[in-house]
């Protein structure tokens, strides 16, 4: 961050505010009056205990996301047929007899059919004991669309098998859905931000650096945009999508609307942070010195706030996962056969999955953890981003 | 030794015969005698009083009512108790979506002039006591019962079905397009008042089917004219109706009139239906239905019916919540919106709200049904190919549909009327045999094969069947089953897309026959008094042959031409209308049937119990009922002898 503008450590000045901590050595705090901007938000951030843990749990969830193929034990759209509503199958250290087995094992299920009600309920063999192994041979997958394997991190043997969190009214493994819905969960939320983010750093920009005639426009927009009621608005966009679209198209259409709408308070923040900074000193100076505007507002005007414009990133993530599952569970977002977390949940809307068959609720738990996990970095970022403040 | 054998077998005689008299009738299969003189000469047992429901007694001693044997008819109808002589008394607890869905004109309160008996087919004597057909079945004289009364008292006369006919449906105001289910080759009949219980219908030509009709359509054919004559531009002054239904609100007299001629709405008007409305019935979420007190009908003992007093239809926001008050026990017996995939759940609670679930025949089998008027003119030939139809049937695996969506109690079908129809002709193709469909659709030529080793069409494109629906379980099995389906069809080398659409954009691409497969349902029974599902001869929608349903519609003016075999059916159709001899008709209608068995003209995939509700003190709810709207079920089975016990 040398191309810092001095004006940035101007507003700086006494990183002596964070002398006090003894676990800065002398020669840290001698480092620090040099360390650049970003070295200061990453050691304040760290600070941020349950920030951390924010970063951790969302890390670990892209990443599973992004493996989904190779974690899921099974394909999550593979039936099967005689293993419908299998409540989580419990994994065993521990035989019946009470034996220790270092390798975690299950035990084949049987299937029961009450002939009165029809309802599959399931005992463990204990006399068929099956390993959980890594690397297990399974159904085949193509990973990424490119390499045709068929390994999956974990699995037993076609004997047996293992849902770990149960499967669905058609035997699909739950958990594999849940893996395979994060994927399109978690990458809507991204999709849509970028496009905010280029939405709102453009005429947010914009707005703030001319002002006059063309930030009053842009400010109607905004007003006009976030007086809508935001539900209602969902339902008519969506209904607009038609209804021959491929399930991609829709997704792309969906995540277009959802950050058409979510531009607007990204916008707002740009603009006040330039309508500040164009008034400083540093930017009159560059102009003097006969900088274009672009380069201006490129070179000196955005770094300068860049730290709110991730911060406001982090916490419109969420946003964003939450509008998805929002519009599918409506039943107008993305819809089965695609699986996301959003449509995982819609189909548990019903009594039966309710009264009989809690376990189809689950979805729910990583959605909750992912939008609680993004808030956390997006409250250590947004501390970490004044590092300056105590 | 054979003496004490004599004694016992005696005893034994005496006390069967001993039952028989007190429960003569009891169980009787067609459920319903003519009248009380026909009753009496089938089982040899005699009615000698009528009684009636305790609270109708309070007001006959109060002078609020005549006496019993005033207000039922000179002959009523004899309902035969399906288990046993009921008890009076009691409310029926019910559930409604919208407040024009408390069922009173129809499922509950099934009173055609000629209904369908107890089995499910007779047709027998209901509001007519008695008629007949000329033998080339041109003429339909109709006896009606003398002394029968609406339920404000007023007789019930000729003049209620001659207003019907002449001042409504004729009335080109209230009917503009005479209803077509009452006319033979689009010529409305004539209808002639003899005196005030006989009225005769005379039709142009032979009408083979409409005793059948007036079955399902026959409670439409009356209405009580001395209280809808206020209301109607014919006896009342038009301006003054027009402005009286201006300040109702309406634009017109017409559409008041509507709503006033409205069983299921207008709690005012005289009914002939065992419970007629008697709350408002929009803005409330309770309906509430009393009894008739002026009902003609008596059980085999004497006994005026209904058993029930008073029916209690909550209105509530969904199918989904008519379930859950399912659950809870808030409802004594419903079959309407049981949802099959809580049957499970329905089960679990029996015990803890006492109450029965019962598996009903539904007699609607899933059915798929390729446009075979397709724009396309590759596609539509190979819709058109038999051995494609058959192999795309073969190629569904029904038997994991009836374990994964109907939980293994659904039946591998075709979209072929079930046993109970007269019609039935067993279905074939229904195996589950990929090989034999794989060789059949190499025999079509369908050889060439894409990078993913989808088959090609013949023309080298990209052939994609979209299967076009809007996703509701009662609808063509729901999304689910249509995922199956996709699967079973691509393991063959067809590629396949599901569209789930808006019910509304549905119907509306099917209605223009923009659809080149269409998920639905298809009525296995009765189908004759609605041949469309098989026959295409409605013009303004066809679920698998629009263009050709048009073309028969419009007498060859718009549409296609159909193929000779789709030509054929139509011809066979119009034989059995103009044919009186019923066992003829039967025998022309099965040629229709079979044709479907041979060239699968839509592929079925399973049919599947109907749920119902029944609580354990409701009673007379026959075991094997047919859940169809062509019997307004459970109408057929005598709603009028249900009652609660204790």
């Amino acid at each position: 961050m040398s191309g810092l503008p001095t004006g940035v450590a101007a507003t700086g000045g006494s990183a002596a505010d964070l002398r006090g901590h003894d676990e800065i050595s002398d020669h840290a705090e001698e480092r620090l009056y040099v360390a650049s901007q970003w070295r200061l938000m990453w050691l304040k951030f760290r600070r941020h205990k349950v920030a951390l843990v924010g970063v951790a749990v969302t890390v670990l969830f892209y990443l599973l996301a992004a493996f989904c193929e190779v974690v899921a034990p099974y394909d999550p759209r593979h039936r099967h047929g005689s293993h419908t509503f299998v409540p989580p199958q419990a994994v065993h250290f521990y035989d019946s007899e009470g034996g220790f087995s270092l390798r975690p094992f299950v035990y084949k299920l049987e299937r029961h059919i009450d002939p009165r009600s029809l309802r599959r309920t399931y005992t463990e063999d204990r006399s068929q004991r099956h390993y959980v192994r890594l690397f297990q041979r399974g159904q085949p997958y193509r990973w990424w669309g490119l390499f045709e394997t068929d390994v999956h991190l974990f699995g037993v043997d076609e004997e047996a098998t293992v849902f770990l969190l149960g499967t669905d009214r058609l035997g699909r493994d739950m958990l594999s859905r849940i893996l395979y819905g994060a994927r399109i969960s978690l990458s809507i939320g991204l999709v849509g931000v970028l496009i905010s983010l280029v939405l709102g750093l453009l005429l947010g920009g914009v707005s703030g650096y001319y002002g006059g005639l063309t930030d009053t426009v842009v400010q109607r927009v905004i007003e006009l945009l976030r007086s809508f009621p935001t539900i209602p608005l969902w339902l008519a966009l969506s209904a607009a999508i038609p209804e021959t679209w491929t399930q991609l198209e829709r997704y792309f259409a969906i995540t277009v609307i959802l950050s058409v709408l979510g531009w607007t308070g990204l916008a707002r923040v740009v603009r006040g942070k330039l309508l500040a900074l164009r008034e400083e000193e540093f930017v009159t100076a560059a102009l003097v010195a006969g900088e274009r505007e672009g380069t201006i507002i490129r070179r000196h005007l955005l770094p300068s706030f860049m730290s709110h414009i991730i911060v406001s990133i982090t916490l419109s993530i969420p946003g964003m996962i939450l509008a998805e599952t929002g519009l599918s569970f409506l039943g107008l977002g993305l819809r089965p056969p695609e699986i996301s977390w959003g449509v995982l949940l819609k189909e548990a809307q019903n009594i039966t999955a309710v009264g009989l068959n809690p376990w189809l609720l689950l979805p729910a738990v990583p959605i909750v953890l992912t939008v609680l996990a993004f808030n956390f970095v997006g409250d250590g970022l947004r501390d970490a981003a004044d590092p300056y403040k105590a | 030794m054979s003496y004490v054998r004599f004694f016992i077998t005696a005893v034994l005689l005496t006390a069967v015969a001993a039952l028989g008299v007190a429960q003569a009738g009891v169980g009787y299969p067609l459920g319903q005698w003519a009248a009380v003189s026909a009753f009496e000469r089938d089982t040899g047992a005699t009615i000698s009083e009528f009684t009636e429901a305790p609270v109708l007694q309070a007001m006959v001693a109060d002078g609020t009512l005549p006496a019993v044997a005033d207000r039922l008819p000179l002959e009523p109808a004899v309902v035969a108790p399906a288990e046993a002589i009921g008890q009076y008394g009691g409310t029926w607890r019910r559930v409604a979506t919208r407040p024009t869905d408390n069922r009173l004109a129809d499922r509950m309160g099934y009173e055609p002039l000629l209904r369908r008996a107890r089995d499910g087919t007779a047709v027998v004597a209901n509001i007519a006591q008695g008629w007949e057909a000329s033998p080339d079945g041109t003429q339909f004289t109709f006896h009606l019962r003398e002394g029968m009364k609406w339920s404000d008292g007023a007789p019930f006369t000729a003049d209620d079905i001659i207003f019907q006919f002449e001042n409504v449906y004729q009335n080109e105001e209230i009917s503009p397009v005479f209803p077509s289910w009452l006319t033979v080759q689009t010529v409305p009949p004539t209808i002639t008042k003899v005196d005030d219980q006989t009225v005769v219908f005379t039709f142009s030509a032979t009408n083979g089917l409409f005793e059948e009709v007036l079955t399902f359509r026959g409670d439409g054919l009356f209405a009580p004219k001395h209280y809808l004559e206020q209301f109607h531009a014919d006896f009342t002054d038009k301006d003054d109706l027009n402005e009286a239904a201006q300040a109702e609100g309406f634009e017109l007299w017409h559409q008041r009139y509507g709503q006033l001629a409205n069983v299921t709405l207008n709690q005012d008007i005289p009914s002939i239906r065992p419970w007629k409305l008697a709350s408002e019935a929009t803005g409330v979420t309770r309906q509430i239905a009393e009894r008739n007190a002026f009902y003609w009908k008596v059980d085999t003992i004497g006994q005026q019916l209904p058993y029930i007093d008073r029916m209690a239809i909550d209105v509530v926001e969904s199918g989904e919540a008519a379930n859950f008050k399912a659950m809870a026990g808030e409802i004594d017996m419903q079959s309407r919106y049981m949802s099959f995939g809580n049957f499970t759940l329905f089960v679990e609670n029996e015990a803890a709200e006492d109450y029965e679930v019962r598996q009903w025949i539904n007699p609607i089998p899933d059915a798929l049904k390729f446009n075979l008027t397709y724009e396309d003119d590759v596609l539509r030939e190979l819709f058109n190919e038999r051995d494609f139809r058959i192999a795309m049937s073969k190629a569904i695996d029904r038997q994991e549909i009836g374990d994964l969506i109907y939980l293994g109690v659904a039946l591998p079908w075709q979209a072929v009327p079930v046993e109970a129809d007269p019609f039935f002709v067993p279905p074939v193709h229904i195996d589950y045999d990929p090989d034999g469909a794989n060789r059949l659709l190499d025999g079509i030529g369908l050889t060439a094969r894409d990078g993913d080793n989808m088959r090609l069409r013949p023309d080298g494109e990209e052939l994609v069947l979209i299967v076009s629906s809007y996703g509701a379980e009662e609808a063509g099995g729901g999304a689910d089953m249509l995922e199956l389906i996709k699967d079973h069809w691509e393991a063959v080398g067809i590629r396949t897309q599901i569209s789930i659409e808006d019910r509304s954009l549905w119907s509306q691409r099917r209605a223009s026959g923009e659809f080149m497969v269409n998920a639905y349902l298809t009525v296995g029974i009765h189908w004759s008094i609605d041949p469309n599902w098989y026959v295409p001869v409605d013009g303004g929608q066809h679920g698998w042959a629009p263009e050709s349903a048009r073309w028969y519609a419009t007498n060859g003016e718009a549409g296609e031409e159909p193929t000779p075999e789709i030509k054929q059916l139509q011809e066979w159709y119009g034989q059995m209308q103009t044919t009186a001899d019923p066992d003829e008709r039967i025998a022309i209608g099965k040629n229709i049937i079979q044709s479907h068995v041979d060239n699968v003209w839509m592929i079925g995939t399973v049919r599947y119990p109907a749920v119902a509700i029944v609580k354990n003190n409701f009673r007379n709810v026959p075991e094997d009922v047919i859940q169809s709207w062509r019997l307004k079920s459970p109408g057929y089975t005598n709603v009028e002898q249900y009652w609660l016990e204790g």
